[in-house]
């Protein structure tokens, strides 16, 4: 579009012919971005990826990976970057933009989000607000604890404070929430964890700890409280998750030691609920119909419907899941506690167990690219878990040499790890 | 003349309509300005509990950032006056706003508003970090002179480079005087209480004895009566005989009272800390007991009315009064504990003042949850003490 020249005879004439021009390009430069933004998906958009399971079928990684030690060159790595403060919640990524957030300054009081090129590490731009809430954990967590989540336009970022905010993909603030304004006696100061998950365009958190508990959707677009339910008074670390039954349907599932409760997530209504104890930490996953609950072992449900109470069909104790989420394919149901990692098939019967080269605690939930399995411990060991044999095979342990707590997030070609203080890519050099 | 006159209006008429047009552009221009200014104080700063009001915020927070004539020191600016929630708000659009600016521009405006110590201490220290920008080097460069800095962001992180400078100027050989020097200079300038007790550990390692109860200003004589029934945490919000007294005396009890407790009678007695935490341990005085409540009282003077902080630190479920009104109540159990875990604005009168503590022990059996304990005092905003003087606390 051509500037507007005071000094011109036509000057009207040519405004409005300007005008004219520009509501075209406008229109236009509005339809093709409707296109494009209906058409970006999110690889990775939260906390157990895509499908809710922690798998990504068609990826391909390199089986192992080694920084760069003695002026040898890095294995596997392609990129680095450091990032200010902690965190102790995985990545998530858009397109070929990798975000990751993280609490920084005093008491981890400032909380950041920042977004990197994928192809270079290249940081795009970061966010940073403060907290509003109490920023205390115990040292192993941080207030960055919960993984964010994506629509594939906005990143919901979530913090152990209650500081919930929403930046587009370009880091500009669509809303943000203060839970804490709201809830003032909402807190855990051992830390919160859990991630939220966006679905239907309502972003909903899990918010339980002695004080003020509750769960709440808020709309993904504008930032208002669609709804909110009470919660039990009871510290709990798990995260909602999305499951999906057989029809399609979708309910948000929350888990506390007293139940598993099903909401719908766009009215907040509850669905079913199932008196069952559940665990604390890890989180359920839902997958091909049917819903893993961790339970004094694993529960699997029967979601022929959605909106239906479901059916368990089988429990295993042999597959317990201390505090990683398990990981569920076609074939079958894998979780790891502590060093060893137990495989199910999908009645419930124990296939395999193997242990793996663990040297410290086991906090980050594995993830599942192609036929392996990767399980990083809390000093950065990596086991690659081979899994199309009969057996699983231990096939390789990489040493990152720094500390991750947060399950990493996975492209068809590429791992992203979160360690304490920087983001990493994996892939084959 | 004609022609003259033709010309004449032909320019008049492309000046007329050249001037409305600059008219037209300046009045949209000055009225947009004055929108924006409207819409950042009356749009986001009025969200209130709930989220209500959100989604007109959400739109204006769209409108300012694409708003090209927004300035960026009026966004920082705004930061000062706006509650904690509003805050953020101008603070992610002031990033947005710093982003699509030419970058010495951007640098030259934050570098402004930094140096004026009267702006939001939140803006203050992100003013910081953008200046820095990932340069440790010149995020040390400006915080070499910001000891005294009134954002306590700001100050800690001057704090962890003066030390820094300490260790490097010991590790360079420099007498253990001029590190007693440089450490007491560090801790008259420290806030947080994690950094003034690792401060106060340094000079207790070269032979300087820092009394941190004096330092933090704890409270470390009380009066005590316990125990009262909380068995099943049921006595949280029952009013038992100590703190009826205190309210309905707004603010006081008789020391020679006896109360109906848990186990019997119970009365007052007075029990003292030496810890340099200044916490007062309930166990050994009340022989470990659980499913109990235990009230703690004590009279401090001050020199003059005073708004303050009263700040806590507390492991069991706690409530806390001062003069006769609620000040803290936190339900929570065993979930971490810290010197300032829980802080509220207080106001002393000049003269006697009266702080009552309900301390609460529950029933768990693990091993990390035994602890019945608590400290407490009162400061000023920053964390630093406030002169006050022990009343029936000094024997």
């Amino acid at each position: 579009m051509s500037t507007i020249r005071f000094r011109n005879p036509h000057f009207i004439q040519q405004l409005d012919m300007n005008l004219k021009q520009f509501l075209r390009l406008s229109l236009s430069a509005f339809f093709v971005f409707q296109l494009t933004a209906s058409s970006v998906s999110a690889d990775w958009p939260g906390f157990l990826g895509p499908s809710g399971n922690g798998v990504l079928p068609n990826a391909k990684l390199p089986i192992d990976f080694a920084p760069s030690v003695d002026g040898k060159p890095a294995k596997n790595i392609a990129w680095r970057v450091p990032i200010e403060g902690r965190c102790v919640g995985g990545p998530i990524v858009v397109g070929n933009r990798v975000f990751s957030c993280s609490g920084s300054g005093m008491e981890q009081r400032w909380l950041s989000v920042t977004c990197v090129s994928a192809d270079d590490g290249k940081v795009l731009w970061t966010r940073k607000i403060k907290t509003t809430g109490r920023p205390y954990s115990h040292p192993t967590s941080a207030n960055s604890a919960p993984t964010p989540c994506t629509d594939g336009e906005r990143i919901f970022a979530f913090f152990s404070s209650n500081d919930l905010v929403c930046y587009d993909l370009d880091g500009n603030l669509q809303w943000y929430r203060g839970l804490v304004y709201d809830h003032p006696k909402t807190g855990n100061d051992v830390g919160m964890s859990s991630s939220p998950v966006v679905v239907d365009g309502v972003v909903v958190v899990q918010v339980e700890c002695q004080g003020d508990s509750f769960a709440a959707g808020i709309d993904a677009v504008t930032g208002e409280t669609k709804w909110e339910v009470p919660r039990p008074p009871k510290a709990n670390w798990s995260s909602p998750s999305v499951a999906v039954g057989k029809d399609g349907g979708k309910v948000v599932v929350l888990q506390c030691a007293d139940n598993l409760l099903a909401i719908d997530p766009r009215s907040g209504s509850e669905a079913w609920r199932i008196d069952i104890k559940c665990a604390t930490i890890p989180t359920s996953v839902s997958s091909g119909g049917k819903l893993f609950v961790p339970s004094q072992g694993i529960k699997a449900f029967e979601l022929t419907s959605a909106l239906v109470k479901p059916e368990q069909k089988w429990e295993s104790s042999r597959i317990n899941p201390n505090s990683c989420s398990v990981l569920v394919t076609d074939q079958a149901v894998y979780g790891v506690n502590r060093s060893v990692l137990v495989c199910c098939d999908h009645t419930g019967e124990m296939k395999w167990q193997i242990r793996l080269e663990v040297s410290g605690s086991v906090w980050a939930t594995p993830v599942i690219a192609g036929n392996y399995l990767y399980s990083i411990d809390q000093e950065g060991n990596c086991s690659t878990v081979q899994l199309d044999g009969a057996e699983g095979k231990l096939i390789a342990t990489s040493k990152l040499g720094a500390a991750v707590l947060g399950s990493p997030a996975l492209t068809n070609n590429a791992m992203f790890i979160r360690s304490i203080d920087a983001l990493w890519k994996i892939a084959a050099n | 003349m004609h022609c003259a006159y033709n010309g004449i209006q032909a320019l008049s008429h492309r000046r007329l309509v050249d001037l409305l047009c600059v008219c037209v552009i300046s009045t949209c221009l000055v009225m947009a300005s004055a929108a924006v200014g409207q819409e950042l104080g009356a749009e986001i700063a009025s969200i209130s509990p709930g989220g209500k009001g959100i989604a007109e915020a959400t739109a204006v927070a769209k409108q300012l950032q694409a708003n090209k004539n927004l300035k960026l020191e009026d966004v920082l600016r705004r930061v000062a006056s706006a509650n904690p929630v509003a805050k953020n708000w101008y603070l992610a659009i002031a990033q947005s706003v710093a982003q699509r600016l030419d970058k010495n521009e951007a640098a030259r405006i934050i570098a402004n508003f930094l140096a004026d110590k009267s702006g939001a201490p939140e803006a203050r220290y992100w003013a910081l970090d953008y200046l820095a920008g990932g340069d440790q080097a010149k995020r040390e460069a400006m915080l070499d002179s910001m000891l005294d800095d009134p954002s306590l962001d700001i100050r800690y992180e001057a704090v962890e480079l003066a030390l820094r400078k300490v260790e490097a100027s010991k590790s360079a050989g420099a007498v253990n005087e001029k590190l007693v020097q440089g450490y007491s200079n560090v801790l008259d300038a420290a806030r947080l209480p994690s950094q003034v007790q690792a401060i106060a550990k340094k000079l207790d390692e070269l032979g300087t004895k820092v009394d941190l109860q004096k330092h933090f200003g704890f409270i470390n004589h009380w009066y005590l009566a316990a125990s009262f029934d909380n068995r099943q945490k049921t006595g949280f919000n029952v009013v038992y005989g100590p703190e009826n007294e205190y309210l309905q005396r707004g603010g006081v009890v008789d020391l020679k009272a006896q109360y109906d407790g848990k186990n019997g009678k119970v009365g007052w007695g007075d029990a003292s800390t030496a810890e340099a935490n200044g916490a007062l341990d309930l166990n050994p005085i009340f022989k470990n007991e659980k499913g109990a409540i235990c009230y703690a009282y004590a009279q401090i003077e001050s020199d003059s009315d005073l708004e303050c902080d009263v700040r806590l630190g507390c492991i069991n479920g706690n409530k806390v009064w001062v003069n006769g009104q609620p000040a803290l109540s936190n339900e929570i159990y065993h979930a971490s504990t810290q010197i300032d875990q829980y802080v509220a604005k207080v106001r002393l009168k000049k003269g006697v003042n009266s702080v009552l503590i309900k301390v609460c022990q529950n029933e768990q059996t693990e091993s990390w949850a035994q602890d019945w304990k608590y400290q407490i005092r009162f400061t000023d905003s920053s964390g630093k003490t406030i002169g006050w003087r022990p009343l029936i606390a000094a024997k």
